[in-house]
């Protein structure tokens, strides 16, 4: 193994301190032999390291400091700790449990969950959100008084009560046909006053009711009032002096801005109202048919008057005619005992002719749509007033709604009652004069007259 | 339990057998105070890093794997508190062996001629202690790194390779030190044999320092 001079003379510590291998040391010791510079090198690293592990004296150890060092190592084999045993591990933390084990998962599965759930009803669906708010943060409306299907009953006797007054102006229309106008005027007058005290019934009927119901929850305290004069000039009640019919005909907001008598194409009933009405006048979309039934009807009797002139009135009023003329001829017949004897027979058979008609109402629109049905008079209702037309012996009207109870109601558990009060009240019927019979007829008769136009 | 190694002592002692920990002390005690004494030049400072290189040994005895040589540990414990004082040592006085003595003479002699000529003068004893004196002082005069490799192969009688362990560095590096350690030795030691003689005889100090 051959070496250069620089690698040998680099290497000669390790001939010096006797570190190389032996094949390192002969490569060595080979370029050593021929090399002088290197050999001198050699001698010379040699001689320095014999004259310095002279010069370097060995000197002992301080005898104090070894004695320390002994003392010290002495204490300490003889308290020799027992190896030391594991320390018990610390008691995991509150948050490491809860990271370490299924909690921390869970709970932010959960957590992510929700948070889904509530950004897609929220974000998915913005336009409602802002909606919920919206009415979470506007202040409750008051809780509108509620009206039971007995107070639209009653409702319904006010809106009668309009009819009945129409009647009156039909009755007192039908005067220059047969009757002189001073005659038919005050016809109608009676009738009116007689309109008039019914009238007040059926808003007393609804005053209970409503104090019945609270009330104090209603804006006007007085829903009897309100249900009477709904149909009538708004907010007023129905004066008792004035004819009530004249107070519902003359109501502008029924006319709905025509003059009682103008062209038929007026004849139109208005919605009701066109937002929804307050807590107070709550039933007046239940009796708003009457101001509209009582509309057509006073327009027929102006029609039949011929006031307005009218062609179309004139037109109407022609099949009037010949039932007044056969009223006239079938008194002339039967032999009216006066003429006052004859309007006040004329003026109870029409009352009970208009509450007969008011009674089969319900029925009649029943045919007209789907919003006159609920506003149709419940059984007890309809039994109530059947009652009291029987206690008033009025027979022909209480048979009247008798029937009128058994044809709308055939299953109910009162129909032996209502059959039993009809045969009573046919026998009362029978056993008064026979001149009461009379104006009946009449009235049936002048009944087809009037719904044959109509129906037209 | 004189014939096993230093580890087999060391494990022993562990077990709390204080006459292992004599037989290990009896083989390194002497090298590590004659290491201690020339790298920090102070008996009394040797002598306290002396019992704090073995009360470590003692305390982590525990700890210790075995995973290392003995030797390689203690020596490096000895070793790293000798550089901690020579760190603490440059903060308090951080004069130069180049740096004049006298702070008003920038020009006169500094520690390192002061060293050397001291060393010149023990030598004119022309006694062994003498001698000694001047190389301890030819020893003390190396550069750290060199001193520091010298002494752990003098006195430690350490391989290099288990030297540059110690050390931190690769053994090239520490052979290469080794050299020129030896070579400013071989320096000093020519000049105190070469101009011993002259310097008798002329019965001055010589002038000049090392060449």
């Amino acid at each position: 193994m051959t070496s250069s001079h620089d690698e040998t003379n680099a290497r000669l510590l390790e001939l010096v301190y006797d570190e190389a291998t032996p094949a390192e040391r002969a490569a060595l010791e080979a370029h050593v032999a021929t090399c002088a510079a290197c050999e001198a090198e050699l001698a010379s690293l040699g001689a320095t390291r014999a004259h310095l592990r002279v010069a370097l004296d060995d000197v002992p150890v301080p005898a104090r400091a070894h004695a320390r060092i002994l003392e010290a190592a002495a204490q300490a084999a003889a308290t020799v700790p027992a190896p030391p045993a594991r320390a018990p591990a610390p008691s995991p933390s509150w948050w490491e449990r809860l990271r370490g084990r299924w909690t921390f998962p869970t709970l932010a599965t959960v957590g992510a969950v929700a948070v889904v759930l509530l950004a897609s009803k929220v974000f998915l669906d913005p336009q409602r959100t802002v909606e919920r708010g919206r009415e979470a943060l506007a202040p409750a409306e008051p809780q509108p008084a509620t009206v039971t299907r007995s107070d639209q009953g009653l409702a319904k006797n006010a809106a009668s009560g309009a009819d009945l007054a129409a009647a009156a102006e039909r009755t007192r229309a039908m005067a220059p046909n047969g009757v002189s106008p001073a005659l038919g005027g005050l016809m109608g007058k009676r009738m009116s006053e007689a309109l008039v005290r019914k009238h007040r019934e059926s808003a007393n009927l609804l005053h209970g009711a409503a104090s019945r119901e609270g009330a104090g929850e209603m804006a006007g305290g007085d829903f009897g009032a309100g249900a009477a004069s709904s149909s009538g000039p708004r907010g007023g009640r129905a004066e008792p002096d004035a004819p009530a019919a004249a107070a519902f005909a003359s109501s502008p907001s029924d006319w709905k801005g025509g003059a009682p008598g103008n062209a038929p194409s007026t004849r139109t009933s208005p919605a009701p109202m066109a937002a929804p009405p307050p807590p107070a006048l709550r039933a007046a979309p239940v009796a708003a048919s009457a101001p509209r039934r009582m509309q057509k009807l006073s327009d027929d009797s102006l029609d039949g008057l011929g006031a307005g002139s009218a062609a179309p009135a004139e037109a109407k009023a022609a099949p009037a005619k010949p039932s007044v003329a056969k009223k006239s001829a079938r008194d002339e017949e039967t032999g009216a005992d006066s003429p006052a004897a004859d309007k006040e027979r004329a003026r109870e058979a029409q009352v009970e002719e208009d509450e007969i008609d008011q009674l089969r109402a319900p029925a009649k629109d029943e045919a007209s749509g789907s919003k006159r049905e609920e506003a149709a008079p419940p059984q007890e209702v309809l039994a109530r007033r059947a009652e009291q037309l029987f206690a008033a012996h009025r027979w022909s009207a209480a048979i009247a709604a008798y029937r009128e109870l058994i044809r709308r109601f055939p299953d109910a558990d009162l129909k032996p009652r209502w059959s039993a009060r009809i045969t009573q009240a046919q026998a009362e019927s029978d056993t008064a004069s026979p001149a009461a019979s009379r104006p009946k007829v009449r009235a049936k008769a002048s009944k087809k007259a009037d719904v044959v136009p109509v129906g037209e | 339990m004189s014939d096993e190694t230093d580890e087999q002592l060391m494990h022993a002692y562990r077990e709390g057998n204080a006459r292992a920990f004599e037989l290990l002390l009896a083989r390194h005690e002497r090298k590590v105070w004659n290491f201690l004494r020339r790298s920090v030049g102070d008996a009394a400072l040797a002598e306290d890093l002396l019992q704090e290189v073995f009360l470590r040994v003692i305390k982590a005895r525990l700890e210790w794997k075995g995973e290392a040589k003995f030797t390689t540990w203690v020596y490096a414990i000895a070793r790293n508190l000798c550089v901690d004082h020579a760190r603490r040592a440059v903060h308090r006085d951080a004069r130069s062996l180049d740096a004049p003595t006298r702070a008003d003479d920038e020009a006169g002699e500094t520690l390192h001629d002061r060293l050397a000529t001291d060393a010149r003068d023990a030598e004119g004893l022309a006694s062994d202690g003498q001698v000694r004196a001047r190389v301890d002082a030819a020893v003390a005069a190396l550069p750290p790194d060199q001193r520091e490799v010298f002494l752990l192969r003098e006195v430690m009688d350490m391989p290099f390779a288990e030297i540059a362990v110690v050390v931190g560095a690769p053994e090239p590096t520490v052979k290469s030190r080794m050299r020129y350690a030896l070579e400013r030795l071989r320096e000093a030691l020519d000049d105190l044999r070469a101009g011993a003689a002259p310097e008798r005889r002329a019965g001055g100090s010589p002038a000049g320092g090392a060449p």
